[in-house]
């Protein structure tokens, strides 16, 4: 439980990184949020499979 | 043009009600069919109808337009939302599913009185229900009438009325069994339709020469694919914070929770609901970006108004794309509205009719919702015919109002045995952070999500003074039934 806790808070927190790296071209920004929304969903997904 | 979509939207219209009617089969004898389907729905069905109530009008019409205008800090907001989400549905989500069964759970007001040991918990959701929401089903009906004012200019009257129609028939048929049957539906149809006109505007795009290298180019010049000045700290805070708790504090997709037959149709509806969440919100910002490379390549006239841009787009495409897409409009709308209605109407019923009435009949809960059905549908009419804010705006500023219900919900589904009693602690709680987030409201209209106080954002504050009160109280622990 408190496992999961954490890596749903670290994966919110991440979505604010950029704010702090504003100057960025192409699609790193785009691409850098999509990512991690797609690798906490799959783990958020494992997760509940296994019974949290 | 406008033969096609209104004949597709007639046969879509037809085909939901001949759904919404076939969904009666399901026997809605009770409150708890009527509200939350019998605890019985499977998990594509419940996936569908998460999905289809979460993303509303808000997404192809104000997500594309907010890409467009304010760059891809737009889906960093969408996708912290959606992150948020998953995180809540996996760690509490089960929980919640499990105690609502267990305790007969129908409306998320009726949750609230039950772990806090007072019904004034319940009551005092259901009014913050029906203040907040009202302004979200409004940008729901705002949505449907701006597509048909784009399609036939002078008919936004005519689209509140269509709008209006189409949700109290769907709801008040079945409640959230055809409320659920449509949703299905709508979500595939939001779907394939965002899917084609991507990808029209991606052919479209590449046959007058923008490809995909010169989209970049065009979009990196203007700064929109970084964060642009719109995306100041406190802008971005301002907008997330209320949507983080947006799967805790709303009620129609709290109640969602309750609706899953079992363990696995609860695991297939997170599951389904994050595929299409993670596609949808992917599609749609691409639309908006790419519709303003369009717009940098001299393709097409600056958009002014942010929910202008999808209704430009399609008077651009085909009538086969158009009409799938306006269609997609009314099904994002209504799909999301009615679920919002049939929800508080539950927690009126449930959390302050039936505390003031003496044990009134199954038949008499089931009318007194319907009416309450009607009548926010009504109301929410009158905001989109008033025309007050922009879609994004009017969508978020609900869920700041709501966010002052997030700690004393969080607390409950993390430790649902230590709760009980502290009730009073629950009420300022809500009370304090309402306060704050109505006040902001009625002095900063819409832009209360952005106003700063000592540099942190509205919604901020009602999230700090809800769980500060909170946590101060916290000690405090009357008798359960008090009131």
């Amino acid at each position: 439980m408190l496992r999961d806790i954490v890596a749903g808070v670290v994966a919110v927190l991440l979505m604010y990184v950029p704010l702090g790296f504003r100057d960025v071209h192409g699609w790193t920004l785009y691409l850098y949020w999509v990512l991690v929304a797609a690798a906490y969903t799959g783990y958020a997904i494992a997760r509940l499979r296994r019974g949290v | 043009m406008i033969a096609v979509t209104l004949t597709v939207l007639g046969l879509y219209l037809a085909f939901g009600t001949l759904l919404a009617v076939l969904a009666r089969r399901a026997g809605v004898r009770s409150s708890v069919d009527y509200y939350v389907a019998g605890y019985k729905l499977g998990g594509f069905l419940a996936a569908m109808t998460y999905a289809a109530t979460t993303y509303s009008a808000f997404m192809i019409v104000g997500l594309v337009g907010f890409a467009y205008s304010t760059g891809a800090g737009s889906l960093g907001f969408e996708l912290t939302y959606f992150v948020a989400t998953m995180a809540l549905l996996t760690v509490l989500g089960p929980r919640v599913w499990e105690l609502a069964r267990k305790r007969k759970w129908v409306s998320p007001g009726e949750m609230l009185s039950d772990l806090y040991g007072s019904k004034a918990v319940g009551a005092a959701a259901a009014i913050l229900y029906l203040v907040a929401l009202i302004p979200y089903m409004g940008a729901q009906v705002k949505g449907i009438a701006e597509a048909f004012d784009s399609l036939l200019p002078g008919s936004y009257t005519a689209g509140v009325a269509v709008a209006v129609a189409v949700m109290v028939l769907w709801t008040l048929l079945a409640g959230v069994w055809s409320v659920a049957a449509t949703d299905a539906m709508q979500g595939l149809w939001m779907i394939a339709a965002s899917l084609t006109l991507l990808a029209w505007l991606v052919s479209w795009l590449a046959s007058n020469g923008v490809g995909f290298h010169e989209a970049t180019t065009l979009l990196d010049a203007k700064g929109l694919l970084s964060l642009t000045g719109f995306w100041a700290p406190h802008v971005f805070l301002g907008f997330t914070i209320p949507w983080i708790f947006f799967a805790a504090t709303n009620p129609q997709v709290v109640q969602r929770l309750f609706m899953p037959r079992d363990p696995t149709a609860f695991r297939r509806m997170v599951a389904w609901f994050a595929v299409f969440g993670l596609a949808y919100t992917v599609i749609v910002t691409l639309i908006g970006l790419l519709a303003r490379a369009a717009t940098e390549a001299g393709l097409l006239p600056l958009i002014k108004s942010k929910d202008a841009v999808t209704p430009t787009l399609i008077t651009l495409a085909g009538p086969g794309v158009a009409s799938l897409v306006f269609t997609s409009i009314v099904a994002a709308a209504v799909s999301t509205a009615d679920s919002i209605a049939l929800s508080v109407a539950s927690s009126v019923v449930r959390d302050l009719y039936m505390v003031a009435a003496r044990r009134p009949s199954e038949r008499m809960q089931i009318a007194v919702g319907a009416t309450v059905v009607a009548l926010l549908i009504a109301l929410a009419a009158l905001v989109a015919v008033a025309r007050v804010g922009f879609i994004v705006a009017l969508s978020v500023l609900s869920s700041a109002i709501l966010l002052s219900l997030a700690p004393a919900t969080l607390m409950a589904w993390a430790a649902p045995g230590r709760v009980e009693g502290r009730w009073p602690a629950a009420l300022a709680s809500i009370a304090v952070g309402a306060s704050i987030g109505l006040t902001a409201t009625a002095v900063y209209g819409v832009k209360a999500l952005t106003t700063t106080w000592l540099g942190l954002p509205v919604p901020g504050w009602v999230l700090v003074a809800s769980t500060a009160t909170l946590l101060a109280l916290y000690p405090v622990r009357a008798s359960r039934g008090a009131s």
